[in-house]
């Protein structure tokens, strides 16, 4: 069978992608590079350079210019509108996902792994390493390229699910963060490869598996927005399936790295509702914050719509209340005197000094405080979308959360009872580390529902 | 074979479409017609399954597109105004490609690539890439694109944007072409002299709104047993009212204005010569009878500046 019939958006990018003069330019650079590089460097360990340089082309190709190019590749399609055939043809997600996956990457692929089979070759004929670990490390490459790639794809397919058939997408932003995430990565592998310490270790550690975890969950999650996008219904039973298994896998993270496998059930539910806040808050940054969609979110909630709720509500909503079960459950869990007693200081010496005050009644209030804030950051978004600010929501809501966390407690750093106003904070007691954020919810709250009342008025 | 019920279609600054309802039979060829931002994209979009529905249904071939879009894609072939097109493929991958992600058991595409590129014309081209293309070319690989699998239903938007006056008779005889081979096609254009050529039914929108939705007859139009004829009459005939009641299934007269009637005959019984003779044999005095075209601009503006 053809790779058409099988695969016809695989066929379609590797005609677009490898043409006869990128197959040939590409490895012709590389070696006249490598050549270069042995001709002209006069130092004794002239392999070890090779392996470096190697290794960061090929990190540089596949990982951080394949996660831009799987990126544009979904953003370039929906801005000039071929995105349309695509979404009506009748391929499933998986064949969209493999053709664009290694199809639209077809070129940094193959130049990536030119790269690093360079690198394999030089770390080999060195010698120093066990080939085992050089093989785990070039796996992790290998992972890791799959994983950002899938992080694009999925951003790229939340930009697009935001946009309307008349939008147009640019990806700079994006390029930025992926150098970001990439290149720290890429630069932890490394360290780790030449025994220097770094996050992965030698041979197959936790980070290692951790990795793979994420990977495996990024293909799916791409999977899932392709299926959004080929009109297939998705269940939200996936995306919590997700939050949960990554809240088990990173607590036992947690434990091993506190060396504290005794609160093993605690680590689990803190990741939990770490997850919970940081997914939401990205999500609500990635997902479409159209004032319409949130006034139908909020007559379905009200309708009881749960087919609604768990077909098409969007992630952020579906994360957001388990923000709420996470802190409470959280508080329910675990003592957090001995918790900041252990681990108070080197979190922030602020917390620390609360060590011999703290009450079940305070406790309580900063995990209302937190919900509260949530709860006011969220109706803030949907307030700025409303307003003259909605082109730039994002931007908007980011310079708010900045004044409103950091720039404001710092003004009023020495009034302890306004404090509260701006972060859980219970040094002005439990009762304004409650009732001033609520004061706030309920401020906002109202807001928004004057803008929705006069938006919707037809 | 269409079945819209108040579609409505909200986006936050604007309603796109307000309980838009109407039907469609099976071959018919739909002129959508409207202003600027009257909401025929959005319509379009949300018939091949594009858009998402907010409220109202619509079902195609019975079948509710919100619960088997899938199917639907099957069935339906869109072509947007600007064609997105792989500009990189040559056309014949363009139509490879297309013809093996809509058809997924297709064993060999070669022969049915060629009958696709001979009938909307790009046989002569099939090697060059598709960004070395004119305008008219490439909307002929959008078509060829949107038709491969035989959709019942073809959707196109603005196809005649931006054509030659070459490219748009092409245009006109392929949809004709397309049409006598029974598919439903939905066509939204502003250049309405050429949809009066195809079209069976009118669709007028604005404001979201379908203003008007009615049947066009034009030479063109063989599939219609109802023909327009303007009688106009040399003088006065008092009698003529009650000659024609006497046929009141075969004859209606649709508008009278002194001595300018305009009347719907239904040649299936009755044809336009026996009319004449009918009319001259009972002394009525005709000046003239003939066909009427009915001119889609007019309607067009009637219809919106009747609305304003």
């Amino acid at each position: 069978m053809k790779l058409l019939e099988k695969n016809p958006e695989l066929q379609r990018n590797i005609w677009s992608e490898l043409t006869m003069q990128r197959l040939v330019l590409m490895p012709s650079i590389a070696i006249v590079i490598l050549l270069l590089i042995t001709i002209s460097v006069e130092t004794s360990n002239l392999i070890d350079v090779l392996i470096t340089v190697s290794y960061i082309a090929g990190g540089a190709i596949l990982i951080l210019w394949g996660s831009k190019v799987a990126h544009d590749s979904i953003i370039n399609e929906y801005n000039e509108r071929t995105w349309d055939w695509q979404r009506m043809n009748a391929l499933s997600s998986h064949q969209l996902l493999k053709g664009k996956l290694f199809g639209a990457t077809a070129f940094n692929w193959y130049g990536g792994l030119i790269c690093l089979s360079f690198w394999l070759f030089f770390s080999i004929v060195k010698g120093e390493s066990d080939l085992f670990d050089i093989g785990v490390n070039f796996l992790s490459v290998i992972i890791l390229a799959i994983t950002l790639m899938c992080l694009s794809m999925i951003i790229a397919l939340l930009r697009i699910r935001k946009g309307s058939a008349r939008n147009r997408f640019k990806s700079g932003s994006i390029f930025f963060l992926i150098v970001l995430i990439g290149g720290s990565f890429l630069g932890e592998i490394f360290l780790s490869m030449n025994g220097n310490g770094g996050l992965y270790g030698q041979g197959l550690t936790l980070h290692f598996f951790e990795n793979l975890f994420y990977a495996i969950w990024t293909i799916i999650g791409v999977n899932q927005a392709l299926r959004h996008e080929l009109n297939y219904k998705n269940s939200s039973k996936l995306w919590y399936l997700f939050l949960i298994t990554s809240a088990i896998f990173k607590g036992f993270v947690l434990a091993e790295q506190f060396d504290d496998r005794r609160n093993l059930f605690f680590f689990m539910i803190l990741s939990f509702t770490i997850q919970a806040l940081i997914y939401s808050y990205l999500l609500l940054l990635f997902e479409s914050k159209e004032p319409l969609k949130f006034k139908v979110l909020i007559n379905k909630i009200k309708e009881r719509d749960w087919k609604y709720l768990n077909y098409k509500a969007p992630l952020w909503s579906l994360t957001f209340p388990l923000i709420f079960i996470g802190v409470i459950a959280t508080w329910l869990s675990f003592d957090l005197r001995y918790f900041i007693s252990k681990y108070g200081l080197d979190i922030n010496p602020l917390i620390y000094s609360f060590k011999n005050s703290l009450t079940k009644s305070d406790t309580f209030a900063i995990s209302a405080a937190i919900i509260l804030f949530v709860l006011r950051d969220f109706m803030l978004m949907f307030l700025i979308s409303m307003t003259s600010f909605k082109k730039r929501t994002n931007g908007a809501f980011l310079l708010y959360l900045f004044i409103l966390y950091c720039l404001m407690p710092l003004l009023v750093k020495d009034t302890d009872q306004l404090l509260p106003f701006f972060f859980p904070y219970i040094g002005a007691g439990s009762m304004l580390c409650f009732v001033l954020p609520l004061l706030e919810v309920v401020l906002v709250a109202f807001a928004v529902k004057y803008f929705l009342k006069t938006k919707f008025n037809r | 074979m269409i079945h819209v019920s108040n579609l409505t279609q909200d986006f936050t600054d604007v309603r796109a479409l307000d309980n838009v309802s109407f039907q469609i039979e099976k071959g018919a060829v739909v002129a959508l017609i409207g202003p600027n931002g009257s909401g025929k994209t959005t319509l379009m979009r949300c018939l091949s399954t594009l858009q998402e529905i907010q409220d109202g249904s619509i079902f195609i071939n019975d079948i509710d597109i919100t619960e088997e879009p899938r199917r639907i894609h099957q069935m339906v072939g869109y072509l947007a105004d600007n064609f997105g097109l792989y500009d990189d493929l040559s056309v014949r991958q363009c139509l490879e490609y297309t013809a093996y992600s809509r058809l997924l058991d297709l064993k060999d595409a070669d022969e049915l690539i060629e009958k696709c590129a001979i009938e909307v014309g790009v046989i002569d081209f099939i090697d060059r890439e598709v960004n070395t293309l004119s305008r008219g070319m490439r909307q002929r690989v959008g078509i060829a694109q949107a038709i491969i699998h035989e959709p019942e239903l073809l959707i196109l938007d603005e196809p005649a944007s931006g054509l030659d006056p070459e490219a748009r008779i092409d245009l006109s005889n392929l949809i004709l072409k397309l049409k006598d081979r029974g598919m439903t096609i939905f066509v939204s254009s502003h250049i309405l002299a050429e949809l009066e050529d195809y079209s069976t039914e009118m669709l007028i929108i604005k404001d979201g709104r379908i203003v008007e939705h009615s049947k066009l007859i034009s030479d063109k139009n063989e599939t219609s047993d109802v023909t327009i004829l303007r009688l106009i009459l040399e003088e006065s005939f008092e009698g003529l009212r009650l000659l024609l009641n006497d046929f009141a299934e075969t004859i209606e007269l649709i508008d009278e204005n002194e001595l300018t009637l305009t009347l719907h005959l239904k040649e299936e019984t009755m044809k336009q010569h026996e009319l004449l003779r009918f009319l001259i044999i009972n002394n009525v005095p005709v000046k003239e009878l003939s066909k009427v075209k009915r001119n889609l601009q007019e309607e067009y503006l009637k219809t919106i500046h009747k609305i304003d």
